[in-house]
Order: C-alpha cells, then sequence, then structure tokens
C-alpha cells in the first residue's frame, strides 16, 4: 500500500524542535535542569530563581491551584510547588502551563481531555498505591502535547487525519501513522525530548498507544494510556463519536483494578469532567 | 440530578448528594445536608474545592435513554470482563443512580 503522506517527517520534526511560539520556556528550562543536576542546589534556591519569572510563577500557580489540578488554593509558593510536587511534575507543568496557551477554540476539548485525563491518572496512581502520585499526572496532563502541536502546526492536515479516521473507522492514531508516517505519541516523545524532560514522562508519553513497545516505565505507560482510554469512555475525548479500541491485554493483567476501584475512580473524576465541559483554558487564568 | 459545583458558586439551601470529606476521607457533613452560610465559609476554611449537590432538574426518560446509547457506543468494541468493561459498568450504575436522585 503507498499512500502519500501529507506531511513530510523529517522537516515536520525539525519544525516541532525548532517551535519558537513557547517563549520563555527553553531558556528557563535548561537553566532549571541545570539546577537540579546540582545536588547542592536546595529546592529554596530553585523556588526562588523561578519566581523571579513573575509570568510563570503566576501561571504555573494558577495551574495547580484551580479546582482542576488537585491543589485547589493549597499551593503558595514555587517552593511549596516544588515540595509538594517534585522537580519533574513541576517541570512538566510549566510546559504545560504555556503550551496550551495557544490554543484555538477548536482545540478546546483537547485541553478539558487533558485536564481530565490529568486527574484520572492521579486516582489511578493513588488507587494503586503508586509512588510520586504527580508525575504521574503530569504524564496524563502532557500524552497528548503531540495533537496540541499538530493543531498549532498543522490544523489543515490534522483536520483530514481526523475525518479520515473518522469514516474509516480506524483510531486516531493508526490513521495519523498512515497519512503522516507517524504519530501524535511521536511528536509527544519529539517534543519532551527537546525540552529535556526525564524518560519517566517521555516514555509513557510517547508509549500511550503502542503500550507493549515501551522501553521502560511500563507501569507509568499503561497508567498513562488507561487514563486516556477512561476519560474518552467517560465522554472526554478530545474528539467525539470514537469508540474506544480495546486496551492492551498486559495493562489487564497489569493493572488488576477491581469493580469496586473502577467505581471509585469514575465516582471521583465524573463531575470533574462534567464542569469543565464549560470551562475554556482563560477560565484558569 | 447529581452536580457538582465549585465551592465559589455554592450557595445557601444546595442540598449534598455526596458526603463532605477531609484529607483523610473523614466524612464533615453527610449527604442530604442543606448548606447554610456558615458551612460553606468553614468548607473554604478546610480548602473543600467541589460539592455534589442536587441540581433540582430532572432527567427525563429521553436524556436517560440517549445517554446511555452514548456509553453504550462508545464501548461497542468492549469486552465486558474487561478493565474498560468494568468501567462502562460503573457508568451505567451511576447513570441509573442520578436517575434514581430525582425520585427521592
Ligand atoms: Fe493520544
Ligand atoms: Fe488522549
Amino acid at each position: 500500500m503507498s499512500t502519500e503522506l501529507i506531511i513530510d517527517k523529517d522537516s515536520f520534526r525539525k519544525k516541532v524542535e525548532r517551535l519558537t511560539n513557547i517563549p520563555t520556556l527553553p531558556n528557563l528550562l535548561s537553566k532549571f535542569t541545570e539546577m537540579i543536576k546540582n545536588p547542592k542546589t536546595s529546592m529554596d534556591a530553585i523556588g526562588k530563581e523561578l519566581s523571579k519569572d513573575q509570568v510563570l510563577t503566576s501561571k504555573l500557580l494558577k495551574l495547580v491551584n484551580s479546582a482542576f489540578y488537585g491543589f485547589p488554593g493549597r499551593i503558595s509558593t514555587v517552593s511549596h510547588a516544588l515540595v509538594l510536587l517534585g522537580y519533574d511534575a513541576v517541570k512538566g507543568l510549566i510546559i504545560t502551563s504555556n503550551i496550551f496557551e495557544n490554543l484555538s477554540s477548536d482545540a478546546f476539548p483537547l485541553w478539558r481531555h487533558s485536564i481530565a485525563s490529568s486527574l484520572a491518572a492521579r486516582s489511578i496512581a493513588n488507587e494503586l498505591s503508586m509512588q510520586d502520585v504527580e508525575e504521574f499526572a503530569v504524564a496524563g496532563l502532557l500524552h497528548d502535547i503531540g495533537k496540541v502541536i499538530l493543531h498549532i502546526e498543522a490544523p489543515e492536515e490534522y483536520k483530514h487525519v481526523i475525518e479520515k479516521a473518522r469514516t474509516s473507522g480506524r483510531t486516531i492514531w493508526e490513521t495519523e501513522q498512515e497519512m503522516l508516517g507517524f504519530d501524535h505519541a511521536n511528536i509527544g516523545q519529539w517534543i519532551c525530548e527537546k525540552w529535556t524532560l526525564p524518560e519517566k514522562l517521555i516514555i509513557p508519553i510517547g508509549s500511550h498507544h503502542a503500550v507493549k513497545d515501551a522501553s521502560g516505565f511500563h507501569m507509568r505507560v499503561m497508567v498513562t494510556s488507561l487514563s486516556d482510554m477512561m476519560i474518552r469512555g467517560m465522554g472526554g475525548g478530545a474528539e467525539e463519536d470514537f469508540p474506544l479500541e480495546p486496551i492492551d491485554p498486559i495493562c489487564e493483567e497489569k493493572i488488576p483494578l477491581t469493580q469496586d476501584q473502577i467505581d471509585k475512580i469514575a465516582e471521583n473524576i465524573a463531575p470533574e469532567i462534567g464542569a469543565l465541559q464549560h470551562l475554556v483554558p482563560e477560565d484558569m487564568k | 440530578m447529581k452536580k457538582c459545583v465549585s465551592i465559589n458558586d455554592a450557595v445557601e439551601g444546595m442540598i449534598l448528594t455526596k458526603p463532605v470529606t477531609n484529607d483523610k476521607g473523614m466524612v464533615l457533613c453527610s449527604k442530604g445536608t442543606s448548606l447554610n452560610e456558615s458551612l460553606i465559609k468553614r468548607f473554604k476554611e478546610m480548602q473543600i474545592s467541589v460539592l455534589y449537590i442536587e441540581s433540582g432538574i430532572e432527567m427525563t426518560e429521553e436524556e436517560f435513554i440517549q445517554e446511555k446509547d452514548k456509553i453504550k457506543k462508545r464501548f461497542l468494541n468492549i469486552k465486558s470482563d474487561s478493565i474498560l468493561g468494568k468501567l462502562k459498568i460503573s457508568l451505567l450504575k451511576n447513570l441509573e443512580e442520578q436517575k434514581e436522585t430525582n425520585k427521592e
């Protein structure tokens, strides 16, 4: 089968890696990464350094304190966020709060889907008594970052992909593979590598539609995939009317959640999903 | 019908459809309680962010069937004995419950 690809992979990847519509980010992130590498740097010092960027500080604090991010009104300083959430989660959140600003209204469902998936990931990780629950939440938040980038950088082509998926009955990521030669999970991986996020975030984001192929952090990959699917099952998908595909059998085996546990998770997140339907990114500011 | 509201949108007279609990799962206020100003203030102080309340809006039979169809459609390819199958069961149970709240 030789279908013509509608985007050139290599040049798109380069484009993604050059993305400049996230102005203060690269500089600050590399500084942040450097500081973390030095074991002598205290959380407090890092917090203070980050706080120098007023815009970033207020965005970060607004995101974590919004009713939809799990710490409503509880985190008052960047240092506090670092202590509660950990470096890697904070780094992911800084990225999130920046990238989601550039969305046009047709991508709002994607924003809602991301927040909801983050809630689901946290809830599932809690139920499974995982450590570093906040990192699971951030992986959920960023899992479809590749879709965000497609929306911003290739909106017309991406519309074709979604239409094609809808008419063919295939999944969106398979259709991306067919029409683009890569999928939004690949893009997520490229950009997260560029942002020097740790592998425990890169791999779940890059493998959330190919759980079996993940090169590590399998539990995180499975939870990210499951949280995405649960949210879609609950009507919080970024695109409506796409039936769920069965989850990878390995997840059934490794995530033995009981009916009671699933009930609890669903009960926890259902009202938030409902309330999210009426929100737009502006509401988080 | 059950509804979730932000604590900032809570007003006197709303009826809780789910108990309010603290971080440790301890019940602070039971289901069926009617909210008043002092309760709302206390919840805010305790950093409770969302409340589950009776919306007062009835779910019609038609809406119920529509919702049910949507769920069934989404789970068309999902076997009932899988994790996602369990989620489907949860969602249908919840939907029934929401409808039940009407009759009380
Ligand atoms: Fe995805
Ligand atoms: Fe997703």
